[in-house]
């Protein structure tokens, strides 16, 4: 076998080992790659910096622990921000597993500026449906959800005393993996002028920016990076800016191998790929 | 009356629900509303059916031991286990909460991090300079990729930018025409579902 | 009587639903549309006699949603798909991720075997619901795909992020692999990893390509006259903003 052909034959198992070889190395010593501010983070910040005091936004994690290792940072990023300036907050999910994640966000940094469950921040259990549910908000939002998560009629919820309907909400922060956000722009934002903004996956922040250049959305997170950059904006360093290096380097060894696979086939014998050939 | 029972229901509740979307009028307004409510109770119940189903087929498979059978009974216990503790002590419960915190999110994000290793032999295996189209999705794929990480800033300051351009210019053109695309498509099922042209999810054709 | 900010709204869907209608009825009449070729759908059919020929079952999954577009359009290739395999004596393993559709795939499948004139070939448990959690259903398709070593993987319907799971699952498995999805992020992991993918209205435009069905067809070609009517809003809307002239934004705001 000639170079070329062993270059583009490499056994995907040491791809593998290299790739966690990189992404543990940083995670242990961290490497410190500078990080450039993007338009769209920037976008995010400026919009939740600018609402009015003692504003009332709903944030809705909706994703599974899949999704996890980038939305849980972007939550927990922009929540700092949201409690920074005092916002009041109704924690609610699209997604069952999603609700995991606005009780954790509430939980974990409320008690660091002094918020109280049913005065500053609310949970919202479950409600079956994503955009049914969603338009239901837009049409009866005190109808839609009853009760808080504990079982909390929200007749006694101070809280909600300054809630009638979707127009007093000030903003929606939406962390999705997919359709979710979409489901907020169709039945909220186009339909009530609802602002929305909020977080993707890297993977699903292409698909964002027609609704940026549209104006209705309002900034997003990208990913991993959006995090670690919204975390130098609000100064709370956290699990986004520990894990860039380690997106780095795995970024790198993927575009090396690709780089290596085009070289064996433009240099070596070219072989036409096989249909479903496996490895 | 099988198939013509369903299409009128859903021809009246897609009828108003669309027609109260654009016109002011309060009795469509409040049966709107109420499907829209109906709606999540819907919804809701389909997911007990989900669970129904999954109980259904697993104690056939564990009781009748075809393929994996113990693995059935132990989805069957799993199942129980669960629900038992979520019926009784809710979601709010720490017991609850440690089986979702040390179980699920943990398989959940394993299975998940396979995708990093998949995406890096895929990439390798299939980003092949084979075309001039197949050498502009490879150099854009690498600056923007470069773009969204800090070695690519490290190696050059521009690459920020030059990805971001990449985003905002020809991926959100791209992506503007998909989405459009998509859409027409999808208010052509719709339509066809509210008029009873689509007849395949009673198990028939037009 | 119309509420503020969708009277072009209001506009648009009856221009297009008088489209829809009106292509449907040149459509029965057998006025027709001349659909280019979608390399994918092509594909099926060599697909399926591969399966055939190597004696291996195809594995069909419909995605991560119950009952939007994409299902309805994922149906149609669903029902060819399994009548050719009714025709060709191949096993077809549908996996389902939504409890509601469940029913309704069976009846699909069934059909198919009916309608090609092979009820006895069909196998209930070669229809199968997994789970509606998204990584437990991925699970369960990996574990097929690894141990009955399919010779084809279909993945038609709105993925997520389990869809390079299973393209590259189906791969290391042996499969040749036909996709087709609109939900654009997951596009790109299956145009890398499958052998052929359906874009975005590919997939809605499979069924009228398949069945010929007039229906689907005269809907097809509505869709081509909404198109060119976003075309020219584009155009004319680009030009218009150019000029320094925003009356096509105002109109379409109201």
């Amino acid at each position: 076998m000639s170079f070329f052909e062993f270059i583009g034959n490499v056994d995907r198992r040491y791809i593998y080992v290299l790739l966690v070889i990189l992404i543990v190395y940083p995670l242990v010593k961290p490497i410190g790659l500078p990080l450039a501010m993007s338009r769209e983070t920037r976008q995010v910040f400026e919009t939740v910096d600018a609402l009015p005091p003692n504003s009332i936004v709903i944030l809705s994690p909706d994703y599974s622990p899949g999704a996890e290792a980038e939305l849980w940072p972007q939550t927990v990023a922009i929540t700092h921000h949201l409690m920074q300036k005092g916002h009041r907050i109704i924690a609610l999910s699209l997604w069952a597993d999603g609700v995991m994640y606005a009780r954790r966000a509430m939980e974990t940094l409320g008690p660091k500026y002094g918020y109280v469950n049913g005065v500053d921040y609310v949970i919202m259990p479950w409600v079956a449906g994503r955009d049914a549910a969603v338009s239901a908000m837009g049409r009866d939002l005190r109808s839609v959800y009853t009760q808080d998560f504990y079982g909390t009629p929200i007749t006694q919820i101070p809280m909600y005393e300054d809630i009638r309907d979707i127009r007093d909400i000030a903003l929606v922060v939406s962390y999705a993996t997919g359709d979710d956000q979409d489901y907020y722009l169709q039945q909220l934002q186009a339909v009530y002028g609802t602002p929305v903004t909020g977080g993707c996956t890297a993977v699903s922040s292409p698909g964002r920016m027609p609704y940026i250049q549209s104006g209705q959305l309002s900034g997003f997170l990208s990913g991993l990076r959006g995090a670690a950059e919204y975390e130098v904006l609000v100064r709370e360093p956290g699990l986004a800016a520990a894990g860039m290096d380690a997106q780095s380097l795995s970024h790198a060894l993927v575009i090396v191998f690709i780089i290596l696979g085009n070289l064996a086939y433009l240099l070596g014998s070219k072989r036409p790929s096989a249909v479903g050939g496996g490895n | 009356m099988k198939q013509t029972g369903p299409i009128v229901v859903t021809f009246i509740a897609g009828a108003v629900v669309l027609i109260e979307f654009f016109l002011k009028i309060d009795a469509l307004k409040f049966w709107a509303d109420t499907f829209g409510k109906w709606q999540l109770v819907f919804v809701a119940f389909a997911s007990a059916l989900g669970a129904a189903n999954l109980i259904r087929i697993h104690a056939n498979r564990a009781t009748q031991k075809r393929s994996d059978w113990p693995y059935s009974y132990l989805l069957l216990g799993a199942l129980g286990a669960w629900t038992i503790l979520g019926v009784l002590k809710g979601p709010q419960n720490t017991n609850y909460d440690f089986l979702y915190q040390n179980l699920l999110q943990p398989l959940s994000a394993t299975l998940f991090s396979v995708n990093s290793f998949y995406i890096a032999s895929a990439a390798y295996r299939s980003f092949r300079v084979r075309t001039a189209e197949a050498a502009m999705l490879l150099v854009s794929a690498v600056i923007v990729m470069l773009s969204n990480v800090g070695i690519g800033t490290a190696i050059w300051k521009g690459f920020p930018e030059l990805g971001g351009w990449f985003m905002r210019v020809p991926n959100a053109a791209g992506m503007r025409g998909i989405i459009i695309g998509a859409a027409l498509g999808a208010i052509a099922i719709s339509l066809r579902v509210i008029l009873g042209l689509e007849r395949s999810q009673y198990g028939g054709t037009e | 009587m119309i509420y503020e900010g969708r009277v072009s709204m209001f506009v648009m869907f009856c221009i297009l639903t008088g489209l829809y209608m009106w292509s449907i009825s040149n459509a029965r009449r057998g006025v027709g549309l001349q659909t280019r070729r979608v390399p994918g759908l092509d594909a099926l059919d060599e697909a399926l006699g591969r399966a055939a020929e190597m004696g291996r079952p195809v594995h069909y999954t419909m995605g991560l949603q119950a009952f939007e577009a994409q299902t309805f359009a994922s149906m149609e290739i669903l029902r060819f798909a399994a009548t050719q395999c009714a025709k060709l004596d191949v096993r077809i393993i549908t996996t389902n991720y939504h409890p509601a559709v469940h029913p309704i795939i069976e009846e699909v499948v069934r059909g198919a075997f009916v309608s090609a004139g092979r009820p006895d070939a069909y196998r209930a448990d070669d229809v199968r619901y997994l789970s509606d959690n998204q990584l437990a259903y991925t699970s369960g398709v990996i574990a097929i795909l690894e141990r009955e070593k399919c010779a084809v993987n279909l993945l038609f319907g709105p993925f997520y992020a389990e869809s390079l799971i299973f393209a590259e699952a189906g791969y290391n498995a042996g499969s040749m692999q036909i996709a087709g999805t609109a939900n654009t992020h997951q596009l790109p992991f299956l145009v890398a990893a499958c052998d052929y993918t359906l874009i975005g209205e590919e997939m809605f435009a499979a069924g009228a390509y398949l069945s010929k069905n007039p229906v689907l067809t005269g809907c097809l070609m509505g869709q081509e006259y909404g198109k060119y009517i976003a075309v020219a809003l584009m155009v004319f809307g680009a030009i218009a903003v150019s000029a320094g002239n925003r009356f096509l934004i105002e109109i379409l705001s109201k």
